[in-house]
């Protein structure tokens, strides 16, 4: 398989397998069109990334070849260690995701972006974990927002959702 | 604490605090979000900003009806109208309201195409408590796949192309209901099988069922933990099925 250069926002080149880069469907479809485009040429195709920056496209792209590596090696043959395989990668996954809010941020975006669809609902299933069992002010509180809201619009999204912000176990009594 | 102090610790805060994401998360990535969360968990966390409270919902998973209680009923239903997937869980007498709520829904969830409703009961209710009596699901188009569990409705309608797995109790299984929808069942799960002598009438007819899970204390004078029916499916833990009746109502 050969090897294409994801090029980040700032201007830093990543060599990496087409194979492992394909797991982005925006690249996937971008080197289609390079490959269309090149005419026989054999230089190695250079792929753009202006919405992803250096550090965020190096933890995407640890992503993909270890999801590479790991799909290449259950591909070669169905062994009965193939469950323990699928468990190692999602305790893989979850150390992966273990990162800041900020990063987060910035990791959600580019699989949204780069359509890398298993990263995205790792990022998303990692956002709701962070925002689960929380009250919208008490995740404005933990992440720094600002409301959108009027006081009204507030006041009546309060109204409706009251019967939500009962606690559990007095709510099951009923 | 000095100005400097201050102003450090004031800077250290703003570089620990994370980007405002629900500002600019777009809709489509809070609606992935959303379908890894319960739907009570999702309601508090809606009033978030002007995208999140307006979302309408992917999937919508309520692991308890007696949290969600006719409001909540009505909350889920108005933001169901995209939804492809609904599990539901009622859990021992449901409210009066909640099944009505979400039949006459409007506008309803006619994009599902997969369905799961349980029933949970608390005591050892010998009825379906669930007050969904009569289940027409026939208008919505893109149903692929409904999974009863622990529901004994009256009747039941469904699109001619939607699979149906249930999970029943043995003395429910020979319900008419049933009958009707033999064409699209597919998985027949049986608990609470004190003695098996004789296979239930349901299994004993042409049927597009492909698995059949039985958990039996005993079969004939034999004691068992289980048996199972798979074409080409094993379950750990339990055993297939090689007798002629089974094969011929499994065909």
């Amino acid at each position: 398989m050969c090897s294409v250069i994801l090029r980040s926002s700032d201007g830093a080149d990543h060599v990496v397998s087409q194979e492992a880069a394909s797991l982005s469907k925006t690249v996937q479809s971008l080197l289609e069109e390079l490959e269309a485009a090149k005419d026989g040429e054999e230089s190695i195709l250079i792929v753009p990334l202006p919405n992803v920056c250096d550090c965020t496209l190096r933890k995407v792209l640890q992503y993909c070849i270890q999801h590479t590596m790991s799909a290449q090696q259950v591909t070669e043959g169905p062994t009965p260690s193939d469950e323990l395989k699928k468990r190692e990668m999602e305790a893989w996954d979850r150390d992966y995701i273990m990162v800041s809010t900020d990063e987060l941020y910035h990791l959600v975006m580019a699989a949204h972006y780069l359509n890398v669809p298993g990263l995205l609902e790792l990022c998303c299933e990692g956002i709701a974990n962070l925002i689960r069992g929380k009250s919208p002010e008490h995740v404005r509180q933990c992440f720094g927002l600002v409301k959108d809201f009027e006081a009204p619009e507030e006041e009546s999204i309060r109204c409706t959702n009251l019967w939500a912000l009962v606690d559990e176990k007095e709510q099951a009594k009923k | 604490m000095s100005e400097r102090q201050r102003a450090s610790r004031s800077t250290k805060r703003k570089k620990e605090l994370p980007r405002a994401i629900e500002l600019s998360l777009p809709g489509d990535v809070w609606r992935n979000v959303a379908s890894h969360m319960d739907l009570w968990d999702w309601v508090r966390a809606s009033g978030l900003c002007k995208t999140t409270w307006k979302l309408e919902l992917d999937s919508v998973k309520v692991s308890d009806s007696r949290i969600l209680g006719v409001e909540g009923a009505r909350w889920m239903t108005s933001r169901w109208r995209r939804a492809r997937s609904l599990s539901l869980s009622l859990r021992g007498t449901v409210k009066e309201g909640i099944p009505q709520a979400l039949m006459t829904a409007q506008p309803c969830a006619n994009e599902l195409t997969q369905l799961q409703l349980e029933w949970i009961p608390e005591w050892d209710e010998a009825e379906d408590l669930t007050g969904l009596a009569d289940i027409d699901l026939s208008s919505l188009i893109h149903l692929r796949s409904v999974c009863l569990m622990g529901l004994m409705p009256s009747t039941l309608a469904l699109p001619p192309t939607t699979e149906l797995h249930v999970i029943t109790r043995q003395d429910w299984s020979s319900h008419p209901v049933w009958l009707s929808v033999l064409p699209m069942l597919r998985t027949i799960t049986m608990a609470g099988i004190e003695r098996l002598n004789k296979l239930p009438q349901i299994l004993s007819l042409p049927s597009s069922l492909t698995t059949v899970l039985l958990s039996a204390g005993q079969v004939g004078g034999c004691p068992m933990q289980g048996l199972a029916y798979g074409r080409g499916k094993g379950n750990s833990g339990t055993r297939r099925f090689t007798s002629a009746p089974a094969h011929a109502g499994l065909a």
